[in-house]
C-alpha cells in the first residue's frame, strides 16, 4: 500500500527537523505510544497501542530513523507485531523550506499482514493518513510550546 | 472467531445508556443492531471491556414526520427504513438506498443510528444523510445536542460521537420545493458494500432549471464526502445528459482515494464519476 502525505509546519525547517528526530517528541506524539526505549543509534524499541473507532490493536516492534540528510531527508522505518496482524512501512519524508514555513512530503510503502489486511485494508489508507496527520500535528504542536527544544 | 471476553450491560432508558457509558470511561461501546461492531469483535479487530445494549430503549424507535422534518428513531432498522410509506412518499431515495444495504439479514438486524455512528467509509447511508444534509440527535452527559451530517463524520470509521454520547434519532429535512433525488451504487459483490455510491438530491425551478445540487459520495474515498465541486457545476444549469456528464468529471475532487484487495485508487476516483453520472440521471428519469 502506497501512502502519500503532506504537511506543512510554520515553523523553520532546522526546527522542525529537530524536532522530528527528537526521542522526546517521538514518545509524545508517535499515535498511541506507550513504551520507546533507545536500543542503538537511531533506532528505538516500541510499543504502539492504536485506536481508531471501535478498532484498536497494541503492536510491539520497532521504530528506526535512517538515511539522515539533515536537515533535508530521511528515512522512518517502522516495523509492528501484535494480535490483529503485522505492519511495517518504509517512509521516506523530506523538508522543503518556504517563507519560514516547511512544507513536509512523506512518501511511504506500507505492508498490513493477518486479519487486518484480509479485512481492514478498505479502510487502512485512510486510517494510515489520519496517523500521520496526528503525529505531525502533535510535532506541530510540541513545536508551537517550545517542548520540543527541551531534549533531543 | 471468538471476541475476548466482554461485560455486557442493559440499558433501559437513554439516559441510563449515557450513564454506562460515562462510568466506564472509553471502555464501552453501544451494542445496537451488532452489525458492524460484532463481526469487529469476531475478528478481535476491536475489544470493548463492556457493551451496553440500546436495543430495548422504546424511545429509540419509530419514524415520524415533525413539521419540515423526517425523524427516524436511531434503532430503526433498514428494513423498516425501506418499506415505510411516510420514508417512500417523503423522501424516496432513502428508502431506496436502505433497501440496497448489505444483504436481508444486514437489513433487518442493521440500524440507522448504527450505520451513521460506524462510519464506515463504505457505507451507503453517509452519502444520502450527507446529500439530504441530515442532522444527529445525539444525547449526552451535558444534555441534548444536534451535530448536522457534515459535521458528524470525521475520518474513517470516525465521528463527532464522543464516548459517552447516544444516538437518539436522525432528523432528515424535506426539501420544501420541487426536487428530485437518488442514489446509485456499485457493489462489492460479497459484502455488498458500496465500492461506489452517489446520493443526488437536485432542487428545481418552475422551468426545469438546478437552482441547487447537493451531491454526496461514499465507498470511492477514505469517508462520504460532498462532491461541492460538482454541486458547482450543477447550479443554475438545466438538469440535462451533457451538464450532467460534465459535472460528474469533478466527482473525484477534494477527496482522498486509496486502493486495496479489491479495487485501486484510480478505478474508485473513476467509479466516483460514473455513479454520479448516473445517480443524476436516474433522479431525472
Amino acid at each position: 500500500m502506497q501512502i502519500e502525505y503532506r504537511y506543512t509546519f510554520s515553523a523553520p525547517r532546522e526546527a522542525v527537523w529537530d524536532a522530528l528526530q527528537s526521542q522526546e517528541v517521538l514518545r509524545r506524539r508517535l499515535p498511541g505510544c506507550r513504551r520507546l526505549e533507545k536500543v542503538g543509534e537511531g533506532k528505538y524499541a516500541a510499543d504502539l497501542g492504536l485506536q481508531v473507532g471501535p478498532i484498536n490493536g497494541l503492536f510491539t516492534g520497532e521504530v528506526e530513523l535512517a538515511d539522515a540528510h539533515a536537515p533535508e531527508d530521511y528515512r522512518l522505518l517502522l516495523q509492528g507485531q501484535g494480535k490483529p496482524g503485522t505492519l511495517a512501512a518504509d517512509a521516506l519524508i523530506r523538508l522543503e523550506e518556504e517563507d519560514g514555513k516547511t512544507l513536509l512530503t512523506c512518501s511511504a510503502q506500507a505492508q498490513v499482514t493477518g486479519v487486518m489486511a484480509s479485512v481492514g485494508q478498505r479502510v487502512m489508507g485512510g486510517i494510515a493518513q489520519l496517523l500521520l496527520g496526528q503525529f505531525f500535528k502533535g510535532v506541530e504542536e510540541d513545536l508551537q510550546s517550545g517542548e520540543s527544544s527541551s531534549s533531543g | 472467531m471468538i471476541p475476548t471476553a466482554f461485560d455486557y450491560e442493559r440499558a433501559s432508558s437513554v439516559e441510563e445508556a449515557v450513564h454506562l457509558l460515562q462510568s466506564h470511561k472509553g471502555e464501552a461501546r453501544i451494542l445496537a443492531g451488532g452489525h458492524s461492531l460484532l463481526p469487529l469483535m469476531k475478528l478481535r479487530l476491536a475489544s470493548p471491556a463492556v457493551l451496553v445494549d440500546i436495543g430495548g430503549i422504546q424511545d429509540l424507535k419509530g419514524i415520524a414526520v415533525e413539521g419540515k422534518d423526517l425523524v427516524v428513531g436511531a434503532l430503526t432498522t433498514h428494513s423498516e427504513l425501506s418499506r415505510d410509506e411516510r420514508v417512500k412518499k417523503n423522501l424516496p431515495l432513502l428508502a431506496e438506498a436502505a433497501g440496497l444495504i448489505g444483504d436481508l439479514q444486514v437489513r433487518n438486524r442493521g440500524t440507522v443510528g448504527g450505520n451513521l455512528a460506524g462510519a464506515d467509509p463504505a457505507s451507503d447511508l453517509p452519502a444520502v444523510a450527507l446529500a439530504l444534509e441530515a442532522r444527529l440527535m445525539v444525547e449526552g452527559p451535558q444534555g441534548a445536542k444536534e451535530i448536522p451530517m457534515e459535521d458528524f463524520i470525521l475520518g474513517p470509521l470516525l465521528t463527532a460521537l464522543g464516548p459517552d454520547e447516544v444516538v437518539r434519532a436522525v432528523r432528515f429535512p424535506i426539501p420544501a420545493e420541487t426536487w428530485k433525488g437518488a442514489y446509485a451504487k456499485f457493489e462489492h459483490p460479497a459484502s455488498g458494500y458500496a465500492a461506489a455510491g452517489a446520493a443526488v438530491v437536485l432542487l428545481l425551478d418552475e422551468g426545469g432549471t438546478i437552482k441547487e445540487a447537493r451531491v454526496a459520495i461514499t465507498g470511492a474515498a477514505d469517508m462520504a464526502y460532498r462532491a461541492r465541486a460538482v454541486e458547482e457545476a450543477l447550479k443554475g444549469e438545466k438538469a440535462d445528459e451533457e451538464v450532467f456528464t460534465r459535472a460528474a468529471e469533478q466527482a473525484a475532487e477534494g477527496a482522498s482515494f486509496s486502493g486495496d484487495l479489491f479495487a485501486s485508487g484510480d478505478y474508485r476516483r473513476h467509479l466516483a464519476q460514473v455513479y454520479t453520472r448516473r445517480a443524476l440521471r436516474k433522479a431525472v428519469s
